[in-house]
């Protein structure tokens, strides 16, 4: 669509800087703006407080490499869900993470790093896969498929 | 979460509707996404004074056009950690904003492309120092031209003015025109305006 839009006219530029001059956004409007975000980040922090999935355990499956060598697996649980991640390093800053949930069926995970949220690629009922994540603070969120209700969080750990 | 201290906003020059102002938008996006809070400060407060000229191209009142600009954020802060491509932030931003400002345009009733009603609701020129004449005389020059053009000119004129590329066929949908149409109107409208200059600049 945007191939045949025309180079942007410099009239363009000047038009922009009259509008700012005679019609300029009011004092304090980027503030209340922010107040009002601010607000709306808080409330989206408390729909964030999940149900725990608890770290049991997490150990370097290549005994004797030096720590970020290696894949590592963590273990998540809550009541009856069982969250296993498999974290293989890519290179440096990156790393890819195989996970298996049980019971199998139903269920979605969003990778989220700070606030980028990365869905999982499912690889068969029970299997989720993030090829690429950035390493760093990340929690794992599950949620039952079809549904945006979160259900179950990871508490954040580091990849 | 208190407000973050006035460093956070961005070092901008220029017009709100520079290639400068939406490659800074897209970084500091990108930098929200990766955890950094006050990323998102600084994107507020570059991006609210095109959201504000976006509601106010849309013949929307001074509330009006404040309230869209609280919209467009709360909605930002909903789904915007969805966006795939942080560089899209700006469009993103400006096609929230003009949808929402056309919603409320149309639920007020206003047939707002047939009215000019907005010219009305515009703050006159400023009084101008003496020093500054010359200077001053430019902007009300195109000022001038600027309130000469009918309506639909105005609103296009200022939409495709703060977009970085112009969304044609949102707009094209939004004021129900042809897509084909909006490129060839929005040339006229600019034809306009620069005879409308010319036939200032010669009195």
């Amino acid at each position: 669509m945007s191939a045949d839009v025309p180079e942007r006219d410099p009239l363009l530029d000047e038009l922009a800087a009259a509008f700012e001059l005679h019609d300029p956004a009011p004092d304090g409007l980027a503030e209340r703006a922010l107040q009002s975000v601010h607000a709306a980040l808080e409330a989206d922090d408390l729909d964030l407080e999940l149900e725990l999935l608890v770290l049991l355990d997490r150990s370097t499956e290549l005994a004797g490499t030096r720590a970020g060598a290696g894949p590592v697996t963590l273990q998540f649980a809550a009541d009856e869900l069982q969250l296993l991640l498999r974290v293989t390093p890519v290179d440096a800053g990156r790393c890819r993470v195989d996970a298996w949930l049980t019971p199998e069926e139903g269920w979605s995970v969003t990778a989220v790093q700070g606030r980028r949220h990365t869905p999982a690629v499912v690889a068969a009922p029970g299997r989720f896969e993030f090829p690429d994540l950035a390493r760093g603070a990340t929690r794992l969120v599950v949620t039952a498929t079809g549904t945006d209700v979160r259900l179950l969080g990871t508490s954040p750990f580091d990849l | 979460m208190a407000v973050h201290e006035p460093a956070a906003a961005p070092p901008t020059t220029g017009a709100p509707s520079s290639r400068a102002t939406w490659d800074q938008a897209a970084a500091l996006c990108r930098r929200w996404l990766d955890g950094d809070d006050v990323a998102l400060d600084g994107l507020v407060r570059l991006m609210t004074p095109v959201l504000w000229h976006v509601g106010r191209a849309c013949s929307l009142s001074e509330q009006e056009a404040e309230d869209v600009v609280q919209t467009t954020w709360a909605a930002f802060v909903r789904s915007g950690d969805r966006l795939r491509d942080p560089q899209a932030v700006g469009g993103w931003l400006t096609t929230t904003a003009r949808r929402e400002a056309w919603r409320v345009s149309r639920a007020g009733g206003r047939a707002s492309l047939t009215e000019d009603d907005v010219l009305d609701r515009v703050a006159p020129p400023q009084a101008s120092a003496e020093s500054e004449a010359v200077a001053h005389d430019e902007d009300d020059r195109l000022w001038g031209a600027v309130r000469a053009l009918d309506q639909r000119c105005q609103t296009l004129l200022r939409i495709v003015a703060f977009a970085d590329r112009p969304d044609y066929a949102g707009i094209a949908a939004d004021l129900g025109m042809p897509v084909g149409s909006i490129g060839p109107t929005r040339m006229r409208c600019l034809r306009k305006l620069r005879a409308l200059l010319d036939e200032r600049s010669e009195r």
